[in-house]
């Protein structure tokens, strides 16, 4: 807006005055002319030098870090959503749809299988091994791999590649020393210890109520007001993107409820409201995946989040538990932000939104507060997953669908994700623990990309063209301008080369700042 | 740094917008040294190929400053092939209409 003014301020006066100089003037003066002649030719150059300048600054700029700037005043939701809203989200729904139960979700498989391979806390055999077979797996984890018996070796397999990245860590750790350590310490915000927001202990009815101590919950002056607040507080904790929708019972577990335990329960009356947010990774280590990368500066955020929104809401005098990252949830979240209209479900099965692509990890807060919902939007993410397929193309082990079509699971359309394969990556990668993960398929979606002028122009371009066309344009130049790495290269030695998608930022490189012998 | 500086970002716009103003300035002259006979929708075409061209650059060093140096140099190489045949096509219209 700045330039703008500038610009059409500069040319209005410096253009109307310097044409009549030269026509009068300097008319009948030819060195004033040949003066003038000269300079233009000159601006014509510079001008060339100086936007090719303002463009690398563009690009360097930390205001182009999309989710890190002025946040906290909702500045990093800068899309007009307006005109994609549309009546119903861009995943279909069918007449089969059922609600999602617990055993669905990989990390509640894996968490059950650490521990009924751990010994027991007073010593003794563990509960189950693996020779011991799928048979003698306890319910539900025995039904759900008889019906899909692939999943079950890939688990297995998947099991096998931990130990080994546990074994391996030792060639790696002080390559990627910073990169673990930045990482763990982020971490350490959601170890047991000290976890925030605290694990729910008990019924909803007791643990959603614990800070109300009002007699009765402040009145909103309508559902719009409610809804408005909540987004700027939500804002103000930290949140870059936030939207507001009914939740829907689908996507909430069956099977399983935190602080009661296994066992079949209704979705809690007061869950009425999801709140949902998001946040991005730092943009430098993002682009580094997976081997710098990491999930956990995103997840420590969302928990921040969502420990001061839930605490907010009940002091209010409204119930409210935040579902947060990395496995305290109760509720599956991309769905839910598609719901609230921050963005569209992509072929990898992560949220992308048209200010973070897919950069932008997602915690919920329920709730009963009555709020006006968001409508969901359809920017054009699903065509162009149909005609992209990069993120497919990248993974390592081929846990993403290249099908031009979304498939159906649980009577919803969606590209399949194989996540036991997804998993066998976070466990094959130069890393200290599986829970760093990979996000190549994050990384690599062009529509994660930084908020600069060509990136904007792009995404506001592609989305507003019904044709099709700019899109298919878009991606051919995206294929022929960006290089990306061959998907085995992201892996370790022998197989890969440790690669990541840009190089890393130096302040992640630890023979920048450390005095190692560089053997690698 | 300086260069992000709430001081420095307006008077760079500044500059440049006193040497855009300067190319306008300076157009007319070299049209009539060069004989040309330049139509309101010749400097039209004209002015959409330099933006054409500021465009490539501006892009392209986009890129760099992204750490991008290939794509830097894919996109600066893929669209001056446009400005060239572009300019080649602007150039014959000026000159032959």
């Amino acid at each position: 807006m700045k330039k703008g003014l500038c610009l059409t301020v500069c040319f209005l006066i410096t253009g109307s005055i310097l044409p009549g100089l030269a026509d009068t003037a300097f008319a009948f003066d030819g060195i004033s002319r040949s003066f003038l002649k000269a300079g233009s030719l000159l601006a014509a150059v510079l001008g060339i030098v100086g936007i090719s300048i303002a463009g690398f600054l563009a690009g360097k700029s930390y205001d182009s870090y999309t989710g890190w700037e002025r946040f906290t005043h909702g500045a990093g939701q800068f899309f007009n959503r307006e005109p994609f809203q549309k009546d119903s989200p861009t995943y279909e729904k069918t007449d089969q749809h059922e609600r999602l139960h617990h055993v669905d979700n990989l990390i509640a498989r894996i968490k059950s299988f650490a521990m009924l391979m751990a010994p027991p806390p007073g010593g003794g055999e563990p509960k189950w091994s693996p020779d011991m077979g799928v048979e003698a797996l306890p319910e539900p984890l025995k039904t759900y791999y008889l019906k899909d018996t692939a999943a079950y070796s890939q688990t297995l397999k998947a099991l096998q590649l931990m130990q080994k990245q546990k074994e391996d860590w030792s060639k790696w750790e002080t390559q990627f020393a910073i990169a673990d350590y930045w990482s763990k310490a982020f971490g350490s915000l959601f170890e047991a210890a000290i976890l925030y927001p605290e694990d729910p202990k008990g019924s909803p009815e007791e643990w959603d109520f614990r800070f109300i101590h009002r007699k009765s919950p402040l009145r909103f002056k309508s559902p719009a007001h409610a809804s408005k607040l909540i987004k700027k507080i939500t804002h103000t904790f930290g949140a870059t993107l936030v939207g507001v929708t009914k939740l829907n019972p689908d996507w909430v577990y069956q099977g399983h409820l935190r602080g009661v335990g296994t066992g079949d329960y209704e979705v809690p009356k007061h869950w009425e409201y999801a709140i949902v947010f998001a946040t991005p990774h730092e943009w430098d280590m993002f682009y580094s995946n997976a081997v710098y990368g990491t999930s956990f500066d995103a997840y420590s955020r969302e928990r921040i989040i969502g420990t001061r929104l839930e605490n907010f809401i009940q002091q209010l005098g409204y119930p409210a538990r935040a579902h947060v990252p990395p496995m305290h949830y109760d509720l599956i979240t991309p769905p839910i932000a598609v719901d609230a209209g921050l963005g569209e479900q992509g072929r990898m099965g992560m949220l992308i939104t048209p200010e973070l692509g897919a950069n932008a990890r997602l915690a919920v807060v329920t709730t009963n507060i009555p709020m006006e919902v968001d409508k969901p939007i359809d920017f054009g993410v699903k065509e162009f997953c149909k005609k992209c397929k990069i993120c497919a193309e990248r993974c390592v082990t081929g846990a993403i669908s290249h099908a031009d079509e979304p498939n159906i699971e649980f009577g919803y359309k969606r590209w399949r994700i194989k996540c036991e394969l997804c998993f066998q990556v976070w466990c094959s990668m130069a890393t200290s623990e599986p829970g760093r993960g990979c996000r190549v398929c994050l990384a690599v979606c062009p529509y994660s990309r930084k908020n600069n002028w060509l990136h904007t122009l792009s995404r506001h371009i592609d989305s507003r063209d019904p044709t099709g066309i700019s899109s298919s344009m878009l991606l051919w130049m995206q294929k022929k301008i960006f290089k990306y790495p061959e998907a085995r290269d992201f892996m370790p030695p022998p197989e890969g080369s440790n690669a990541t998608y840009h190089k890393p930022p130096d302040w992640l490189v630890t023979e920048e700042w450390f005095d190692v012998d560089k053997t690698w | 740094m300086i260069i992000y500086s709430p001081f420095f970002k307006p008077v760079f716009w500044i500059i440049m917008g006193l040497l855009y103003a300067l190319v306008i300035a300076g157009a007319p002259l070299w049209a009539q040294d060069l004989g040309l006979n330049i139509t309101w929708w010749k400097w039209i075409l004209s002015a959409l190929w330099y933006g054409l061209l500021s465009f490539t650059f501006a892009g392209g060093f986009t890129l760099l400053g992204e750490k991008e140096p290939g794509a830097c140099d894919r996109f600066i190489r893929y669209h001056m092939i446009i400005v060239i045949v572009t300019g080649a096509v602007l150039g014959f219209l000026i000159k032959a209409v």
